[in-house]
């Protein structure tokens, strides 16, 4: 999963709350390819207007408050829950609410190149054409956990 | 001695941010806010930090005497020693 792990939930929310804005890097892979573990740097900023879909929020598990996760919003349920779904995953997640949600990614810097979420044309680009081959992409990561998982029990029998 | 390489300076909306980056995200938790001369510092110190040369490029660069640049960088030095970000 996209954690952010550079920062420690309480202190993200105390840096938000202070500056509005945190900066820190994503850790894990559930955002590849367009978050590299531990090496792009995301800005996030407060929620100040209502996610739509293709944010992407940084939110937390009622049941795990240690940790923010940072997924992408697929859709917006009439009830106002988001369906989220991180990049790089299958899973989707049905149940987030504005109130698990403290931060919104405004943008992120992969290498030198600051992309801005709201305004980069290539990053919205990316973002249809990876939603659009998300059945495909299912596929392939489920074959992949499938042939995982059959490689593992091939190993133990030896 | 310089900054660690894996520190990366970053200005996000008129502010200057110090986050560290691959294995040395593990060890460094958090960012660092800076002003701007400590910005200006930092992109110094991550060639080489040699205090007379930074008094100096203070002086050149921004309207302070010498002995608010010394104190400046003094201050500087005594920051990223305490906090190990740096390599010899």
């Amino acid at each position: 999963m996209a954690e952010c792990g550079a920062l420690e939930a309480s202190r993200i929310k105390q840096e938000l709350l202070k500056n509005g804005r945190i900066v820190s890097v994503p850790v894990g892979k559930s955002m590849w390819p367009m978050l590299r573990n531990r090496k792009d740097q995301i800005v996030i900023k407060t929620v100040d207007c209502p996610l739509k879909r293709y944010d992407v929020p940084m939110y937390i598990y009622e049941n795990n408050t240690e940790r923010f996760y940072l997924h992408r919003i697929i859709k917006v349920r009439k009830d106002g829950r988001y369906v989220i779904c991180g990049d790089n995953l299958w899973r989707k997640e049905y149940d987030v609410k504005d109130e698990n949600i403290i931060g919104v990614l405004e943008g992120f810097f992969r290498g030198d190149r600051y992309i801005d979420c709201n305004t980069n044309v290539l990053y919205h680009g990316y973002v249809i054409f990876w939603r659009l081959i998300y059945p495909v992409r299912c596929i392939l990561m489920l074959t992949r956990q499938y042939l995982g998982l059959i490689k593992s029990k091939l190993v133990k029998r030896k | 001695m310089k900054i660690k390489s894996g520190f990366v300076l970053r200005n996000v909306a008129d502010s200057y941010v110090v986050v560290a980056t691959g294995e040395l995200s593990k060890e460094f938790n958090g960012m660092v806010n800076l002003n701007d001369t400590g910005a200006f510092l930092w992109e110094i110190a991550e060639k080489e930090i040699d205090r007379e040369y930074m008094i100096q490029a203070l002086l050149d660069n921004y309207q302070v005497t010498k002995e608010q640049a010394v104190k400046d960088v003094d201050k500087f030095i005594d920051i990223v020693t305490d906090n190990k970000f740096i390599e010899e």
